[in-house]
């Protein structure tokens, strides 16, 4: 609570124990009872009370304002008409002690926040604050003898009076009746958590009225029995409004405790509870989380559909979720909640913090998805380029060493059996050159990219390869089917990376290559019975086939314990 | 002997045409792509069609199907397929036909203009010509348990011979040794490698490759 407030409480207060205070003067010095004095004052320091600790707690409701203001009118009524000597000051009064039953209407109908919006309501508020300023006119002192006279009256004795003291206790009926069904319109439209707080509220409120009314019912000439217990059921009735409207207004406060099962909960729960959780917290099912994104869409559901908060006036609102001063989104909620500002802060900071970590593990999701995009590019703009290198070497390089090697062949047998025979020798030698220069070309491209491997698939690549082997290799392959290029390429890589070293390195004497197709995963494993010891060293070719089946999502596991062979398995998956 | 030519690579294809002229080969006609060798083959009716195995549109095996397509169609006609890489499996695919009169040799080979115009001559005549690669490449792969090991270095040196698709002729004078040695020498090796006497060449050509593709039996069983 600000200072300020504090400031302002504490004076009304002790305006209210001045008035309190005068109003009982006359009692005190005159020895009456104060029995009835008191009963009477009671009930305006009940509602100050109420009304400034509503207001204390709920600084942003004016139902703790309006609880006080009709206190303190109770109370400053009271002097008035029993210490006002002028008949101005007296009827005054009588206009005072009235008041407060449009103060208590105005109450009700706007609770929680104190403030009306629709029209309806707004008519019903009016006619209260009319027919208690009409009915002033009306108001029965006769049995005070020593009062001065009441300014306003209009003598109900007369025809005309008489039927317009009808009318009016008519329209009072309808103003009570249009009241009762205001507020049971707010329980029937409320969400739980103004259900939550109106739960007290409501019974006192249609006790009062319907006290209130079954007065004029009498007036009207129902037969309606004793008046006098009514007036002791008025009584406590009005007695119990501002307790009423204070535990309404505090009810929200028993929620808090739920912010803390809801950090709980959100540390358990994965995103998509997130809205259940929230709401459950606020005691509102219609909460809506709108995610807040940084694009042109702005605001966002679940789903990423652009939303729109709802107006600030309507009955739905907003409460901006923000982190390190961050907008990261928005709760679409109840207007009744912000009656209690400290809960809704709070499950905003929870929520906050839910949706930080949301949108960084999305973020990271994301991250991760790009680089492994990114790698697969890489590795597929590798294969096409050694793919086109190899194209190039063939269209290019080896056709142009066969067409020298035909012309060399040409020259020599036009230089016949007559020729320079060291012309001979040096052709025959540029000839068996050339043929190893064709070889080397030859393994170069095939290296680079195997043709076969394109023009038959893994299974035929694979038996090639186990064919050019130096060494035995048993093959136990999938049945044949085309993948797509990239995981045809990862396998057979493996393959040949690993029948390679199995030859180079691990002194094998035999290798066993198996394809199997599990599910949505090709697995390609490759064992040797040679030294062992292989180990994924930096910038070795293990890496590079460790690098390309992770870039297709998949994993290569190596076990090659020294003197156990050497036993590599790719899981690649695909569809 | 009428020749077509068909490889992409026109220089080499025309190196090739002037030399298989020099040596006494008759080149019909010269094409660039696979697409319309089976008509000018039904046209012309070569004795012989050499025809390079990655020729446009997709640059991967057109001129391997064409030579399979022209078998079918035209079995008396010889094919010879050249190739800058070799796969087993494309000698026995050609090899599988009915008919003999198929060869499946590296590019560079046709320098090697003697050895060469005799392959071909074979290949016309309905014998068949593997290249040496593949077969050293097969018998190369080294394994204790299989058969081969049970050859005489001699028996395997026909068997390399024979699995290239010469002649029991050709062996012997080759390997400057007497037909019916060479005859004997076929009969050991058939039994030994369990095969199955074979009368026409190409037949025991694609019975010896396919006994040495095969896959290497599990030694831990």
């Amino acid at each position: 609570m600000s200072l300020r407030l504090l400031r302002l409480q504490v004076g009304l207060a002790a305006l209210a124990l001045a008035l309190v205070a005068t109003a009982a003067r006359p009692a005190v010095v005159d020895g009456r009872p104060l029995y009835p004095v008191g009963k009477e004052l009671l009930v305006g320091v009940l509602f100050v009370i109420a009304g400034l600790a509503g207001w204390a707690r709920r600084p942003d409701s004016r139902t703790g304002q309006l609880m006080t203001a009709a206190g303190l009118v109770w109370l400053l009524a009271r002097v008035l008409v029993w210490t006002g000597d002028s008949s101005f000051v007296f009827t005054v009064g009588l206009v005072l002690v009235l008041a407060p039953i449009a103060f208590i209407t105005h109450m009700a109908v706007a609770f929680p926040s104190g403030r009306i919006l629709p029209t309806f309501e707004r008519a019903v508020v009016i006619s209260a604050y009319l027919v208690i300023l009409v009915g002033v006119a009306f108001l029965d002192v006769d049995d005070c003898t020593e009062c001065p006279t009441n300014l306003l009256a209009v003598s109900s004795q007369h025809g005309a009076g008489n039927a317009a003291a009808a009318a009016l206790q008519i329209a009072t009926l309808a103003s009570i009746a249009a009241f009762v069904l205001t507020l049971a319109l707010h329980w029937q439209r409320g969400t739980p958590a103004t259900r939550r707080m109106l739960v007290p509220v409501l019974p006192t409120a249609w006790l009062y009225a319907a006290v209130s009314a079954a007065f004029y019912l009498v007036d009207l000439g129902v037969p309606l029995r004793p008046v006098r217990s009514w007036e002791t059921i008025e009584y406590y009735s009005i007695l119990a409004i501002p307790v009423a409207f204070l535990a309404g207004l505090l009810r929200s406060r028993l929620a808090r405790a739920d912010v803390g099962t809801l950090v709980v909960e959100l540390g358990e729960s994965s995103g998509g509870e997130l809205r259940g959780t929230v709401a459950k917290a606020l005691r509102d099912p219609t909460v809506e989380i709108a995610y807040w994104q940084d694009d042109p869409r702005g605001y966002c559901d679940a789903e990423g559909l652009a939303m729109r908060l709802p107006p600030h006036d309507g009955s739905r609102t907003a409460t901006m979720i923000e982190r390190n001063g961050q907008r990261v989104g928005a709760l679409v909620h109840d207007r009744a909640l912000l009656e209690d500002p400290a809960l809704l802060d709070a499950v905003c900071a929870a929520a906050g913090l839910a949706l930080e970590n949301q949108r960084l593990h999305a973020e990271v999701l994301a991250r991760l998805e790009e680089v492994r995009t990114s790698r697969a590019r890489i590795v597929e703009a590798g294969d096409a380029e050694r793919q086109r290198v190899e194209r190039n070497l063939h269209d290019g390089a080896q056709q142009r060493l066969v067409t020298l090697s035909i012309a060399l062949r040409m020259a020599r047998d036009r230089l016949g059996a007559g020729g320079d025979p060291s012309l001979t020798t040096l052709l025959g030698d540029a000839s068996d050159e050339l043929n190893h220069a064709l070889r080397e070309l030859r393994e170069l491209a095939a290296g680079l990219h195997p043709p076969i491997l394109t023009e038959e698939g893994l299974a035929a690549a694979v038996e090639s390869l186990a064919e050019r082997s130096l060494m035995p290799v048993e093959l136990a392959l999938a049945a044949p089917g085309r993948l797509p290029p990239s995981i045809e390429a990862a396998a057979y890589y493996v393959v040949s990376e690993a029948l390679t070293n199995a030859a180079k390195h691990s002194q094998a004497t035999h290798a066993v290559v198996r394809t199997r197709r599990v599910d949505h995963r090709l697995d390609v494993e490759v064992s040797d019975d040679g030294v062992g010891g292989a180990a994924l060293r930096p910038g070795s070719g293990l890496e590079g086939l460790t690098d390309r089946v992770e870039a297709l999502g998949g994993a290569l596991v190596v076990e090659s314990r020294p003197g156990q062979g050497t036993r590599l398995v790719a899981h690649i998956p695909c569809e | 002997m009428r020749v077509i030519l068909a490889d992409d690579a026109a220089l080499v294809r025309q190196g090739l045409a002037r030399l298989l002229e020099d040596n006494g080969f008759d080149v019909v006609a010269e094409l660039g792509d696979a697409d319309r060798l089976l008509s000018c083959v039904s046209r012309l009716r070569p004795d012989l069609v050499v025809v390079d195995i990655r020729m446009p549109p997709t640059h991967t095996v057109e001129g391997l199907i064409a030579a399979i397509d022209i078998k079918h169609n035209h079995p008396r006609v010889g094919v010879m397929v050249l190739s800058q890489h070799l796969e087993t499996r494309y000698a026995v695919q050609l090899l599988s036909g009915d008919a003999g009169g198929v060869g499946y040799l590296l590019k560079e080979r046709v320098a090697d203009i003697g050895e060469f115009a005799n392959a071909l001559r074979r290949v016309a005549g309905g014998g068949s010509a593997v290249d040496p690669e593949i077969v050293s490449r097969l018998l190369e792969r080294r394994s204790r348990r299989s058969p081969v090991e049970q050859l005489s270095p001699r028996e395997r040196e026909v068997l390399a011979l024979l699995a290239e698709g010469r002649s029991n002729q050709a062996i012997a004078q080759h390997l400057f040794i007497n037909a019916k040695t060479v005859e004997s020498h076929v009969a050991a090796i058939f039994t030994k490698l369990g095969l199955r006497p074979e009368p026409a060449d190409h037949r025991r050509v694609l019975a010896a490759l396919t006994h040495l593709q095969t896959k290497e039996p599990d030694p831990r069983g």
